[in-house]
């Protein structure tokens, strides 16, 4: 991850705001337990009520965020394969460091970053919008083909205008948003007996 | 030899042009996924189960087994030739597999890729027959206390391995995972906990939903953020594509030692197939007789590292069915995938149902074939896969992801709650906190809850058992010394300890020089 990783500033006060988030979940976990009803009415063993392991997980995260908040920075960022990509079961796959840097994928520059950022909050927008959105507003078949059109549109129109047609970019994205979202839609409809959103 | 006969009865069973259909369709379906940056064998065994559910339970198993196999096997195909591991298990392959590729051998190193990942998936079955049964058995044996200090144990040990420089981190998205589960109706009086008036939290929040989440919209995220990678050596590709049997015959027991370790590393809960591989390479490594080849284009590196991850996919399924401990994040939605075609893993099914592990193991033996002939005879035409634009592919990806989840329930607040698994989960790996804990304490979460309770209205309120039957005591300690070998003042007092020892042992400075 150290592709696209923050770098160790950065990381610490990841970490700081991290442990408060977490440290405010943990008392929220602990009081939730506390304030739990007992079942005192239906004569269950005392030890049994359903607040406890809540209480004690509320604790031990607590707990974790104080240690992280303690040692925020204290870490060295994560580097190499034995501590990066070896480590970590589900990082994203792509982001694991190349084997020979020198030779390898390109890291993240600075001026590619904020095109990251760009391509990651669009594309994370774009998404819930659909999900939460556009999917239950219109037919599924509709609010598929909107988002994909809007995808491949949206996500591929600089890169045509560089090098390609537009119009031939948006003759694709229509294809696709109208073939895919068909065949989506009657797989789970027709295929499942699924009822779509 | 009872078992030996079930395992065949089990391989004679599958031998059907019905069931070879799925094993081809699915094994080739998981080494596309695999192979495809972004798209992980978690997400393409959370996604494939949401469309399973109306197929038969033996069917079903089927296919998704096949494409964790193929899934993990194909992403050495984007390893080699991109340097972008197609899962994350894959990660060790680019190490030599690139290099290799780089000097005009990107077929000989998928050659030998696919040659590693399916003897090492046969090494993990022979000990998958093996050691399944037993431990079955011996799990009979647990009641609450050793449950309680199973699921503690694996959430311990999970995050203490994923976690990377900082197991604390690995610790909390356990503990995370573990909140998760609380929600929802308790498993002992099925009262409803935290369900803050939402009608959707009162059934709990599902694992299907999210591990789509956590895994796909999560990955969909993060392959949007990184660099488009340049396919730069599909050329190479066009070379030889069949293994020599002189390299495999010199490899034996680079195999069988990597084949061991991946499968013992699948058994540790909630730990995986990438460690698998790493902890395979670094013993191929230390075990060479030119460990400086390492990292430039190994042979024996590249055929550890894909022996090492292909072996844990049968290990992982060890603990999966005998106590219902999934060893990996695709196992662990296997578990939920078998729950929902009514087969309960756990150490009653060697009782309830004794021939379905064979029947696991056979079905591996199957996808393990698949992926030798597709692995071999498709080489050229996965090369053209991976042209696929993200542009294209990752706005279907998350339609699945939408759509998925949906219809296993017709809820839409699975919806609702895979957006949020997939928000949470981006902005904790970009923060270096891995799912795999996340996952299994989600997992586990309701089985440490009831035997914890469990446990302690049975001794009365007292914690006593949990710290005398011998099994408790005995994960007690595992997990207290994983605990304490996160501290760093105690790894650095250890550290010093060996030293010391190491120095008693030697031989005087100078005596051998």
């Amino acid at each position: 991850m150290s592709a696209m990783g923050p770098d160790t500033g950065n990381a610490a006060r990841n970490d700081r705001i991290t442990a408060v988030v977490l440290f405010a979940l943990g008392l929220a976990m602990l009081a939730g337990g506390v304030f739990m009803d007992r079942l005192e009415v239906r004569r269950i063993h005392p030890a049994s009520i359903p607040g406890l392991v809540p209480m004690l997980l509320g604790v031990t995260l607590a707990l974790c965020a104080v240690i992280l908040y303690r040692g925020a920075g204290a870490v060295a960022p994560r580097d190499g394969p034995s501590d990066d990509a070896s480590l970590s079961a589900d990082a994203p796959s792509g982001s694991v460091p190349p084997a020979n840097p020198a030779s390898g994928a390109p890291p993240v520059h600075a001026g590619r970053e904020a095109d990251s950022w760009g391509r990651l909050i669009g594309a994370g927008l774009w998404s819930v919008v659909y999900a939460l959105l556009l999917v239950g507003t219109f037919p599924f078949a509709i609010a598929t083909a909107i988002y994909l059109f809007g995808f491949v549109a949206g996500f591929g129109w600089r890169a045509a205008g560089e090098g390609g047609s537009r119009a031939a970019l948006l003759v694709k994205a229509g294809v696709l948003a109208i073939v895919a979202s068909a065949a989506i839609a009657t797989l789970f409809s027709e295929g499942f007996l699924v009822r779509l959103p | 030899m009872e078992g030996l006969a079930a395992f065949g009865a089990a391989l004679l069973a599958l031998a059907t042009p019905t069931a070879l259909f799925h094993v081809a369709w699915s094994t080739l379906l998981g080494i596309v996924v695999g192979s495809l940056p972004g798209l992980t064998a978690t997400m393409g065994v959370a996604l494939l189960t949401t469309l399973t559910y109306q197929l038969d339970a033996d069917t079903a198993i089927l296919v998704l087994i096949c494409l964790y196999v193929g899934a993990i096997y194909g992403g050495s195909r984007s390893a080699i030739l991109l340097n972008i591991p197609g899962t994350p298990a894959s990660a060790a392959t680019a190490l030599d597999g690139y290099p290799l590729a780089r000097a005009g051998r990107a077929g000989e190193a998928m050659a030998i890729a696919t040659t590693g990942s399916a003897l090492g998936t046969l090494v993990g079955i022979v000990l998958l027959v093996m050691l399944a049964p037993p431990l079955a058995d011996a799990a009979l044996g647990f009641g609450s206390f050793e449950y309680f200090w199973l699921a503690v144990f694996g959430i311990v040990i999970s995050g203490r391995l994923t976690g990377g420089a900082s197991p604390l981190k690995g610790y909390i998205a356990g503990v995370l995972g573990l909140m998760v589960a609380m929600v929802g109706a308790d498993g002992i009086h099925a009262h409803v906990r935290f369900e803050m008036g939402i009608d959707g939290m009162s059934g709990g929040i599902g694992l299907i939903p999210a591990m789509v989440g956590a895994f796909g919209f999560a990955e969909v995220l993060t392959v949007m953020f990184r660099p488009r990678a340049a396919l730069d050596h599909q050329g190479d590709a066009r070379q030889r594509v069949l293994p020599r049997f002189a390299v495999v015959f010199a490899n034996r027991v680079n195999v069988l030692r990597s084949g061991v370790i991946g499968t013992l590393v699948g058994i540790i809960p909630g730990v995986g197939e990438d460690i698998g591989a790493w902890a395979s390479y670094a013993a191929a490594r230390r075990a060479s007789k030119r460990p400086q080849e390492y990292g430039q284009g190994s042979i024996e590196g590249l055929t550890a590292a894909e022996t090492g991850n292909s072996a844990v996919v049968p290990g992982a399924l060890i603990p999966a069915l005998t106590l219902a401990v999934p060893g990996s994040a695709p196992a662990a939605v296997l578990i939920a995938a078998l729950y929902i075609h009514g087969i309960r893993p756990g150490p009653m099914i060697m009782i309830e149902q004794p021939d379905f592990i064979y029947s696991v193991a056979a079905m591996l033996v199957f996808a393990t074939l698949a992926i030798l002939v597709f692995g071999l005879s498709l080489t050229r035409a996965f090369v053209q896969i991976l042209r696929v634009p993200r542009e294209t592919l990752m706005p279907i990806v998350f339609v699945l992801c939408v759509i998925g989840p949906y219809a296993l329930t017709q809820r839409t607040f699975d919806i609702a709650v895979m957006v949020a698994f997939g928000l949470i989960g981006f902005a904790l790996r970009r923060m270096d906190y891995p799912m795999a804990p996340l996952v299994l304490g989600i997992i586990l979460g309701d089985l440490l809850d009831k035997s914890l309770r469990r446990g302690l209205t049975l001794s009365d309120g007292s914690l006593e058992p949990f710290f005398t039957r011998p099994v408790s005591l005995l994960f007690a300690l595992l997990t207290l010394a994983a605990v304490l070998a996160s501290v760093p003042a105690v790894r650095r007092l250890g550290a010093r300890l060996t030293q010391r020892l190491v120095r008693r042992g030697s031989p005087p400075a100078g005596g051998d020089a």
